[in-house]
């Protein structure tokens, strides 16, 4: 078999992040060995609702989101998730079906891990364990604060709670603005506070006014975060 | 193409049958996008696979074979990419089932993938 130093994961820029970040030597590269890396494009799918999981997926750059489609056909997105994230994991050890579908929106690199390969690092490395489970408590937390959010909040306040969200995992000081790393579209938006797009736009337009954000093309940048955060509600 | 697609015969398939899971894919679903590394083998047991070059057909796969194998042992990209077609029936081959039935040139799996590992048969 062939073997790529480049693609080792102990040069992988997200190993601080991920499950295997604890790992060294010999356990790291096993899984260098083990794992298949790929580069998807934006609008590729790595995996389909409903479809059967074969492993998971960790993410070396790149953002990528899940989201599940209704009956209506209507996208509803869960998550962004970017490097140093896992993706497929619920379904994988939960032994069903995949629940979501995960679509690129910004060019990313993802290694695949098989899934016995996986069972057998859970049980062998305690480390890759604790990190899964960490990471799926976090995932549990923040999907408890979106069901909270969207039964309390009105939409002004979830879209200023999208844009605290993703200042923290996307935002990039800049010239005393915080620039976001992201680029989502309308629709997307509207999809993650669970809105129409006409009232996306609306309350857009009505945060720029204010001075909150500004926009450079499809790029967004926040101006006063703490007015995000009084708008967002946070203390309800 | 692919290096290798295997046809298997009936007594092959019904042994992969015994040793693993097979699973239905209800919608198409771009298992292999052109130009990259299959992340598992492919077996295909009922329905049809498409083989795209430039996201448009170039060949189609029957039932009763096995691809990707030595792509996913080589971390060789695919020239084509490979989409399932809804209702279709398969057995995905784990890289860590590739490696164990190398370990065991004994076993029904390593008689039936040893010819897909070989760069030139």
């Amino acid at each position: 078999m062939k073997d790529n130093k480049v693609t080792s994961c102990e040069n992988c820029p997200s190993k601080a992040k991920g499950i295997f970040c604890e790992l060294e030597n010999e356990a790291l590269d096993s899984v260098s060995d083990r794992k298949v890396i790929n580069t998807y494009k934006k609008g590729h799918t790595i995996f389909f609702q409903g479809n059967p999981a074969f492993g998971l997926y960790c993410v070396k750059s790149g953002k990528i989101k899940i989201s599940k489609i209704g009956n209506d056909g209507k996208e509803s997105i869960m998550r962004i998730a970017g490097g140093g994230d896992v993706i497929g994991h619920r379904s994988l050890f939960s032994e069903e079906n995949y629940t979501a579908t995960a679509t690129v929106i910004e060019e990313a690199a993802i290694c695949f891990i098989d899934k016995k390969f996986i069972y057998k690092a859970v049980h062998d490395e305690p480390s890759v364990a604790l990190q899964i489970i960490q990471k799926l408590s976090k995932e549990m937390g923040s999907a408890e604060t979106k069901t909270a959010s969207m039964s309390q909040k009105n939409v002004r306040e979830r879209l200023a709670e999208l844009f605290l969200t993703l200042t923290k995992a996307y935002g990039i000081e800049e010239d005393e603005k915080i620039r976001l790393d992201i680029k989502l579209t309308r629709e997307e938006m509207a999809s993650m506070v669970g809105t129409a797009n006409e009232t996306i736009i609306r309350f857009i337009s009505e945060f720029k006014d204010e001075g909150i954000i500004e926009q450079k093309g499809k790029e967004i940048f926040i101006i006063d975060e703490k007015k995000l955060a009084e708008f967002a509600n946070l203390n309800y | 193409m692919y290096n290798r697609i295997i046809k298997l015969t009936t007594k092959e398939i019904r042994s992969l049958k015994k040793q693993f899971q097979s699973f239905h894919f209800n919608n198409d679903f771009d298992l292999v996008y052109e130009a990259h590394v299959p992340n598992t083998g492919i077996i295909l047991l009922d329905g049809e696979l498409k083989l795209l070059k430039k996201k448009k057909v170039s060949s189609t796969v029957k039932p009763g074979s096995l691809l990707g194998v030595y792509e996913m042992m080589n971390n060789e990209p695919v020239k084509n990419g490979c989409k399932v077609i809804g209702n279709s029936e398969l057995i995905m081959l784990q890289k860590s089932d590739i490696l164990e039935a190398m370990e065991d040139k004994e076993s029904d799996l390593y008689a039936i993938i040893k010819e897909s590992l070989n760069e030139k048969c």
